[in-house]
Order: C-alpha cells, then structure tokens, then sequence
C-alpha cells in the first residue's frame, strides 16, 4: 500500500488550530465549522514577504561607490604612491653658496611640485608688489602736490590757470555802471535795518 | 615625568616606574608591525632630499625709512610682523620649560627648583607687552614705534616712577617662598 502525504490537507487543520494568535481574519471553529470563511483554493501556499524597501539604500551604496572609484581611489592611490616610493623630505641647514630654489622650502612632494610647476614664484610676487606700491606712492604724492597747487591758487588768485574764468570786458563794464547806480550789493543797507 | 622634549623630534621613553614602562610596551605593540612594515619596504625604495626653512635677510627698520617711502615701510613691516610671530614663540617656549619643570618636581618642590625658569618667561612676557602689547592683532610698525616714542618720552618726564615692577615682583616671592617654609617647618605656630 503507497501512501501519498499530501501536506496540503494540514492546511484546514493549521487554520482552525489555536496556535495562530492575533489573526484578524475568521476561523471557523466549532458551531461554525461547516461554514468556510477562508475558501481555500488549494493553488499555492507561497504570501508576500513584506519588508522594508531597499530602493534608497542601494543608490546611496551605488552613488557612494561612483564617486569612490572616481575620485577616491586615483588619489588615494597616488597619495600612497608619494608617500611609499618617494617620501617627504628632510630638514637640512642651507649650505654655503647656495640659494635653495623656491619649491625646495616645502616639505611635502605633492606640495613642492605644485609650487614648482602651478603656482607663481613667491619672490617674483613679491617683488612685483613691491613694483605697484611704488608706483601707487608715486601717484599720491602727484595728486597731493597736484591739490596743494590748486589751493594756492584758489588762494592768491595770481595764476591764469584753476578758478580762472575768461570773462569778456563787456561784463565788467556792465557791473561797473550796475555798481555806480544801485551799490555793491546791489541795494542800499539803509532800508534793510 | 618619563617623556622629555629637549631635544627637537626625540622622545626619551624610558623610565624607572613599572607602570610607565609596561604603558609604553603596550603601546609599542602597536609600533611594532608599522616600524617592521617602513623599514623594509618604504625605507628601501625612498631616496632622501633636502628641504630648507627659509632665511629672511634684514632690512631697514621704520626709523631707517625715510618719510613717504612706501617700499620701505612695506618691508620693515613685514619685518616686524616676523618678529613679532617670533617673539611669541619664543614666550611658548620658556612657559613650556617652566611647566615641564613643575611636572617633574611637584608643585612644592617646584617652587624652588623652577624659579629661574619662571622668572625668565616673566621677563620675556614683560617685554613682549611693552613692545607689542595693546595694539592690536592689525598692528603696524609704526604703532609700535610710536608706543616706544611715547614710553622714552614718559620715562625722561618721570625717572623716578617704575611701571613694571620686577623687583616688587621678586619680593613679593620671596615672602610667599619664606611663608611657605615657616608653615612646613610649624605649622601651627606660623
């Protein structure tokens, strides 16, 4: 005699047992237990699995991973190549009759090739600040000898340059008669006390 | 204390406590396979080359400079600027040495030992401040030499009067040092 165990038939059993604790849909049990709230159709036995989504935790792990490989690791591997074969470099007093050049005050590789071949030489900056102040003081005492030229004349009114205006003679003659008839000011102070 | 820094970049890790001594084998566990991983990897494939600090030469100072000479009194005040940052290392410096000191010795002990050392890194904060004192971080070498103008200037109107005070300073030691052995000698009676 072969006897086929069909684990499906557990299922009515398992449905109706008491171990399932805290279920919200209906078992039928006891006086309801001809009715079939739960219509078993006997097609899978296999539910969804809820869980969290990984949706956001994967394209942060991706995007962190991009710009590792991208960035990352070709400096991480060149720094470490620096400081494997080549090293920093020692302090030394500087020797007579020789002027060190001007990447040789780093101590850093990295830094003394970025010094050497990407940024301006310090000296010649300097220098060249040097240069622009110069050439500002020049340029102020020229404007203050300039002003204080300017307030001598407006001073002494002797020169036919600043606070000259050419003014035909006719005017002046006109403000002769003008002054001869009313008076320098223009009225008599008489009235006005 | 076990560590001293007297000499630049070493280290001195011996001592006779057995507390200290087994501290410092523990750390060297962790010293061990990277010092074994440098010297027979990095070390052989490294060449040395030299680097140097640089070496300013002087220049004119601000009462060397003529009046209007902006070049000049650029230079001298980036002069005084290095000088400056100089002098307050070297104040660090001496406060380290007296601290070190009172370390090794004890508080009591070092109130006799450092004395020398205390005295010398007051002097050299005195003179820090009566040289680049109250002007500011944005200070400029003339402000300082106006300052030194109007201090002689002070000095020449009152020579009797003494604003720093060292001397009153060292009595005023003195007495505390003398106080401090009357009480460990009797207690009770002083």
């Amino acid at each position: 005699m072969i006897v086929h165990s069909k684990l499906i038939n557990l299922v009515p059993v398992i449905a109706k047992s008491n171990l399932r604790h805290g279920l919200k849909e209906k078992v039928s049990k006891g006086l309801n237990s001809n009715i079939n709230y739960n219509q078993l159709r006997h097609s899978h036995a296999r539910t969804m699995f809820i869980r969290p989504g990984k949706f956001y935790t994967k394209k942060y792990f991706d995007s962190l991973h991009f710009h590792f490989c991208l960035a990352g690791l070709p400096f991480f591997l060149f720094i470490a190549y620096q400081n494997f074969f080549v090293g920093p470099a020692i302090l030394n007093d500087i020797p007579e009759d020789y002027e060190p050049r001007y990447w040789e005050y780093h101590k850093n590789p990295i830094k003394r090739f970025m010094s050497r071949y990407i940024f301006e030489i310090p000296e010649r900056a300097y220098e060249r600040n040097l240069h622009f102040i110069y050439v500002e003081g020049c340029k102020q005492k020229m404007r203050n000898l300039e002003k204080k030229v300017k307030t001598m004349m407006k001073e002494n009114q002797d020169y036919k340059a600043w606070y000259y205006v050419p003014v035909p003679k006719e005017t002046l003659e006109m403000k002769k008669e003008y002054h001869q008839k009313y008076g320098s000011l223009g009225y008599e102070s008489k009235y006005t006390k | 204390m076990s560590s001293t820094h007297d000499e630049h970049g070493s280290v001195d890790l011996s001592s006779e406590n057995k507390f200290m001594n087994r501290l410092i084998g523990l750390g060297k566990i962790f010293d061990g396979p990277a010092t074994f991983f440098r010297e027979k990897f990095v070390e052989k494939n490294r060449k040395e080359y030299p680097y140097y600090h640089r070496n300013y030469p002087r220049v004119p100072t601000i009462d060397e400079c003529a009046f209007g000479d902006h070049v000049c009194f650029f230079e001298a005040n980036e002069q005084f600027l290095r000088d400056r940052k100089v002098d307050k290392f070297i104040t660090q410096i001496l406060a380290r040495r007296a601290h070190e000191c009172y370390i090794k010795h004890g508080p009591y002990d070092g109130f006799e030992k450092c004395r020398q050392l205390d005295e010398d890194h007051e002097k050299a904060l005195t003179n820090y401040y009566i040289k680049y004192g109250d002007l500011g971080s944005n200070a400029t070498c003339i402000d300082a030499y106006m300052k030194q103008k109007h201090r002689l200037i002070w000095q020449r109107r009152n020579p009797e009067k003494d604003i720093v005070g060292l001397e009153k300073q060292k009595e005023i030691r003195k007495e505390v040092a003398e106080y401090q052995k009357r009480i460990t000698e009797d207690p009770i009676k002083a």
